[in-house]
C-alpha cells in the first residue's frame, strides 16, 4: 500500500502533464500500461497463469502463446492461440510399445510383422534374417531406429562372443498378456493407479544374448 | 520489500517515469532473495544390470557432495532408491533398504554359508537378530522363522549374545521339518541367555535336519552361490583344502555358519557397532585366513592371516575391535569399512544417523537386474499404487518438491510414450508443477550425447561404454533437470551439481542492467527490512562479478543463507563503455 500510495503521489505530482506510460515510459513492475495508464496486472509472464492460459496485457487469458502453455503431447498453435494435439516425430520418444511413428502424418501406428511373435523356430519368423529366440521372433535390424518403441536392436553373440546378427527385441513375454498399444495409458497413468506389468519370470534377458 | 528498502525502490521506480529519469537512471538497485528452506523428496532410479557396479560405487561415495546444498539450504529431504528393473510384478518399484546379504566364501570363492535378509525381517534398532539353535545349519539359517530379536543385553546395553551361545527363540517358527537327530555341543545351545522359552527340549540336545551334518552334503540350499555340495569332493580329508598341512584348514561348505548379526546398534554408531557372529559346526579348528565376508554389492572383507575359529565356537566379526565404539561386542576380527550391514532404512533423511554409509548401501542396488532397463517404468511403479501407500508409504509428501534422478548406462525401454511419463510425474505435484519446475524435476546421469555414428556408444570410460539415453535426456530437458554424463571418471562434481539443482539454492544472481563493475555494492540482509543488514560484502572475497552472465556469483562456502536478501546497488555502465574481463567471468555456470 505504501508503495502504491507513494508511487501514485509521485506520478500525480511530477508527471501530471504527460501520459502516465507509453512505449518509452514503462510502468513500474507489477503494473501494465493500458491506454497510457498504469494498471495493476495479474500476470507478467505466462508462467504465472494456469496451464492452457497465457499472459496477455497483464491478464491471464484462456489459450496459449507458447508450447510451454500446453500439456505434454500438445503444442500451441500461435495463430489460433489454442493447444493442439502434437503429432509424433520420433518412434522411441513419442510412441508406445510396439508402435512406429509416421513422421509425415504425425501418427503412431501399430507395428506389423513378426515383432515379438511367438515362434518355435526361425522358420516361423518370416525369413529376412529374422530369428526365433526364447520363443519370440527377433526381427532383423541395424539400429534402434529400425525397431518399434520399447524394443532395442540387440546384438546376438555366439559363445565365443562374436556378433552373429542384430534383432529387435524386448521383454516380449511382459506384453503378451497386456496389449499396451490399446491402453488408454495417459488416463490410467494420471490416476496414479497402475498394476505392475504382467510377467513371466522364467525368462531373463541378459545384456548380450548368447546364441548357440 | 518494505519500509526503507521499499521506499528506495519506489522512488527509483516512480521517478523513472518522470522528466528527471535521466538523472536517476545512473544507478540501479536490484534485490534478490535466496531460496527458502526446501522440502524435497528424491527418488534415485539406479540401473542394476551387470555393467553398473562401478557407477553405483562412485555415486555412493559422493554422498557428502550430493547433500551439501541440502544442508546449506536447511532442506528437509527424503532420499529413496529403486532399480530400473520393472519386470518383476512383486518387487518392481519397491524402494530399497533393509535388504542385505551376508555371504561367507573361502579363499577360492566357494560358498561356505550365506544369508539374505529383507526389511520384512524383524530388524530392530538396538537388538541383534539371533538364530535359533535348532536351525543351526546352513540350509535353514536364511529362513525368517529361524531368527528372533535378541533379548539379553551386552556391553553398552544393546541386545544380543555376540560370541556366546544363542538362546532358543521364544517365538520361533516351526522347527525344521526334517527329522534327523544331531547332538549339538553345549556351547551351541546350552546358554539361553535370557530367552523366555528355555524348555529343556530346546537346549542341550535338539533335533536338527540331516544337513546339519558338517560334511559336504549339508549345503543343499545355500542361496545359489557357487559352492558345490558333496560333488565337489568335500570329504573329511584335510588334504583337499589346499591349506598348509600343519595348520587348520579352511572351512568347507556349511562348516561355518552365520548365527547372529547386529545391523542397527543403538548404544553406539553403526560405523562401529555392527557385527556378525560366525559359528564353527565342525569338530576341528578352521582357518578363515583368506576367506571373504561379502554381500552382492560393494562389500568384501578378507579375513587376515591367522584368523581361525575353534570347533563348536563362535567368532565375532565387527566393524572395530574398540569396545567403546562397538558397544562391547567382544569382537575377534575387525572389518573396518569393508563390510557393512543395511539397517531397516528405506527413506534417508537429514535425521538419519550414519546417512553417508546408508546412502552408499542404498545405491549399491546390485548387478543382477534385467538387461533391458525400464527406468521410467520403475519410477512410475514406485510412485503408483499399490507401492505408493504400501511398501513405499511415506515417501511422497504433499508439500514436498519431487526430484527423480536416473542413473543408467542404457536407454530407457519403458512401454509408454514419453509424454505419458512426463505428465504422470509432473501431475504427482499438481498442475502448478507444469509452471514451476522446482516442484518436479527429472535429472539423469546417463550417456548424455548422441553418438556421431548411429549404433555407436554415447561415451566410454574406464568402466565401459554407455548407450545414449535419449529418453532420459529428453525428459530432463522438458523438466529443466540436470543432465550429467555417466562416463565421468569422477562423480564428485556431478553429485554436487545435482544436489545444488535439487536444493533450489542460487549461486548466481543476474543483474537487471549492465553495471559499472567498480561501483558494485553488495549487501546481505536477514529480511526485507533495511534494519536487518547482516553486512556489506567485499567483491572478489565474498562474491565475484561474472561479466559473461552479468551476474553476481557466490561460491559454495560464501552462499547467502536460505531466505536472506541480497541487495546489489550499482551505477549503470556508460554507453560504449565496457567492464574489463574479470577472473570471475570464466567461472562455470550451471
Amino acid at each position: 500500500m505504501i508503495f502504491l500510495w507513494f508511487l501514485s503521489a509521485l506520478l500525480t505530482l511530477g508527471c501530471a502533464d504527460g501520459p502516465e506510460c507509453d512505449a518509452e515510459t514503462p510502468c513500474p513492475f507489477g503494473s501494465v500500461c493500458v491506454e497510457s495508464v498504469c494498471e495493476t496486472n495479474t500476470c507478467v509472464t505466462s508462467a504465472q497463469c494456469d496451464m492452457e492460459q497465457y499472459c496477455a496485457d497483464g491478464v491471464c487469458t484462456e489459450g496459449c502463446d507458447a508450447d510451454s502453455d500446453c500439456y505434454p503431447g500438445t503444442a500451441c498453435d500461435v495463430e489460433t492461440t489454442t493447444c493442439e494435439a502434437e503429432g509424433c516425430s520420433d518412434t522411441h520418444t513419442d510412441c508406445a510399445y510396439n508402435e512406429f511413428c509416421n513422421e509425415i502424418s504425425g501418427e503412431c501406428f501399430e507395428a506389423s510383422g513378426y515383432y515379438c511373435q511367438e515362434c518355435g523356430g526361425d522358420a516361423d519368423c518370416g525369413g529376412n534374417g529374422n530369428t526365433c529366440y526364447n520363443g519370440y521372433c527377433a526381427v532383423s535390424c541395424e539400429s534402434d531406429n529400425d525397431c518399434p518403441s520399447a524394443y532395442t536392436c540387440i546384438p546376438f553373440v555366439d559363445l565365443a562372443g562374436n556378433i552373429q546378427y542384430f534383432g529387435c527385441y524386448t521383454y516380449c513375454w511382459l506384453f503378451e498378456d497386456g496389449d499396451y498399444s490399446d491402453l488408454e495409458s495417459r488416463d490410467s497413468m494420471s490416476s496414479g493407479v497402475q498394476e505392475a506389468l504382467p510377467v513371466h519370470l522364467e525368462l531373463e534377458l541378459p545384456e548380450c544374448l548368447v546364441v548357440e | 520489500m518494505n519500509k526503507p528498502i521499499l521506499l528506495t525502490a519506489a522512488i527509483l521506480a516512480g521517478l523513472g517515469g518522470c522528466s528527471q529519469y535521466e538523472f536517476y537512471t545512473q544507478s540501479r538497485v536490484d534485490f534478490f532473495q535466496q531460496i527458502n528452506r526446501q522440502t524435497v523428496d528424491i527418488l534415485l532410479v539406479v540401473d542394476n544390470s551387470c555393467s553398473m557396479i562401478e557407477e553405483q560405487t562412485k555415486l555412493g561415495d559422493n554422498f557428502d557432495g550430493f547433500i551439501q546444498y541440502f544442508d546449506a539450504s536447511e532442506s528437509d529431504y527424503q532420499i529413496a532408491a529403486v532399480t530400473t528393473d520393472a519386470i518383476d510384478a512383486v518387487s518392481s518399484g519397491r524402494m530399497l533398504g533393509g535388504d542385505d546379504e551376508i555371504v561367507l566364501r573361502d579363499s577360492g570363492g566357494s560358498l561356505i554359508d550365506s544369508l539374505t535378509y529383507t526389511r520384512d525381517w524383524p530388524l530392530t534398532e538396538g537388538a541383534a537378530l539371533s538364530l535359533d539353535p535348532a536351525w543351526f545349519n546352513p540350509g535353514d539359517n536364511d529362513k525368517i522363522e529361524a531368527w528372533c530379536v535378541a533379548t539379553s543385553s551386552y556391553g553398552a546395553g544393546d541386545l544380543g549374545t555376540p560370541g556366546a551361545a544363542n538362546p532358543v527363540c521364544a517365538a520361533a517358527g516351526p522347527f525344521p521339518p526334517d527329522t534327523g537327530e544331531t547332538t549339538m555341543t553345549s556351547e551351541d545351545t546350552g546358554d539361553t541367555g535370557g530367552a523366555e522359552d528355555t524348555s529343556a527340549d530346546d537346549t542341550a540336545t535338539t533335533t536338527s535336519p540331516d544337513d546339519t551334518d558338517v560334511t559336504g552334503d549339508d549345503t543343499g540350499d545355500t542361496g545359489g552361490g557357487t559352492a558345490t555340495t558333496d560333488d565337489t569332493g568335500a570329504t573329511t580329508s584335510p588334504d583337499d583344502t589346499g591349506d598348509a598341512p600343519d595348520g587348520p584348514r579352511e572351512p568347507r561348505s556349511g562348516e561355518v555358519i552365520i548365527t547372529e548379526f547386529m545391523s542397527d546398534p543403538a548404544a553406539v554408531a553403526d560405523i562401529g557397532g555392527e557385527w556378525v557372529e560366525l559359528h564353527n559346526l565342525s569338530d576341528e579348528a578352521l582357518s578363515l585366513a583368506g576367506c571373504v565376508l561379502a554381500d552382492d554389492g560393494r562389500n568384501a572383507f578378507t579375513f587376515p592371516s591367522g584368523a581361525s575359529i575353534d570347533p563348536g565356537q563362535y567368532l565375532v566379526v565387527a566393524r572395530t575391535l574398540d569396545e567403546s565404539a562397538n558397544g562391547g561386542a567382544g569382537a575377534d576380527v575387525e572389518t573396518g569399512a569393508e563390510f557393512t550391514l543395511q539397517n531397516n532404512v528405506v527413506l534417508l533423511t537429514n535425521q538419519t544417523e550414519g546417512a553417508e554409509e546408508i546412502f552408499a548401501e542404498m545405491v549399491a542396488v546390485g548387478i543382477t537386474g534385467a538387461g533391458l532397463e525400464m527406468g521410467l517404468e520403475g519410477a512410475r511403479l514406485a510412485l503408483s499404487e499399490p507401492m505408493l501407500s504400501g511398501d513405499n508409504a511415506g515417501f511422497l509428501r504433499e508439500d514436498a518438491n519431487l526430484s527423480i534422478i536416473f542413473l543408467s548406462d542404457e536407454d530407457d525401454m519403458s512401454p509408454y510414450a514419453l509424454d505419458d511419463y512426463e505428465r504422470f510425474f509432473i501431475e504427482l505435484k499438481g498442475d502448478e508443477a507444469y509452471r514451476n519446475p522446482q516442484r518436479m524435476s527429472i535429472s539423469a546421469v546417463v550417456g548424455d550425447e548422441p553418438p556421431s555414428v548411429d549404433g555407436q556408444p554415447s561415451c566410454s570410460s574406464s568402466n565401459g561404454e554407455a548407450i545414449y539415453g535419449s529418453r532420459y535426456v529428453e525428459l530432463v530437458s522438458r523438466t529443466q533437470g540436470q543432465l550429467e554424463s555417466i562416463c565421468d571418471e569422477d562423480f564428485s562434481q556431478l553429485a554436487e551439481e545435482l544436489g545444488l539443482l535439487i536444493s533450489g539454492l542460487s549461486l548466481e544472481f543476474e543483474l537487471s542492467d549492465q553495471p559499472n563493475e567498480s561501483t558494485l555494492e553488495v549487501s546481505l540482509y536477514e529480511t526485507d527490512d533495511d534494519d536487518s543488514l547482516i553486512g556489506v560484502l567485499e567483491k572478489d572475497v565474498d562474491y565475484s562479478y561474472v561479466i559473461d552472465r552479468n551476474s553476481v556469483r557466490f561460491e559454495e562456502e560464501q552462499l547467502p543463507p536460505p531466505g536472506t536478501w541480497i541487495r546489489v546497488e550499482y551505477e549503470l555502465l556508460a554507453t560504449g563503455a565496457s567492464n574489463v574481463e574479470s577472473e570471475g567471468s570464466e567461472e562455470s555456470s550451471r
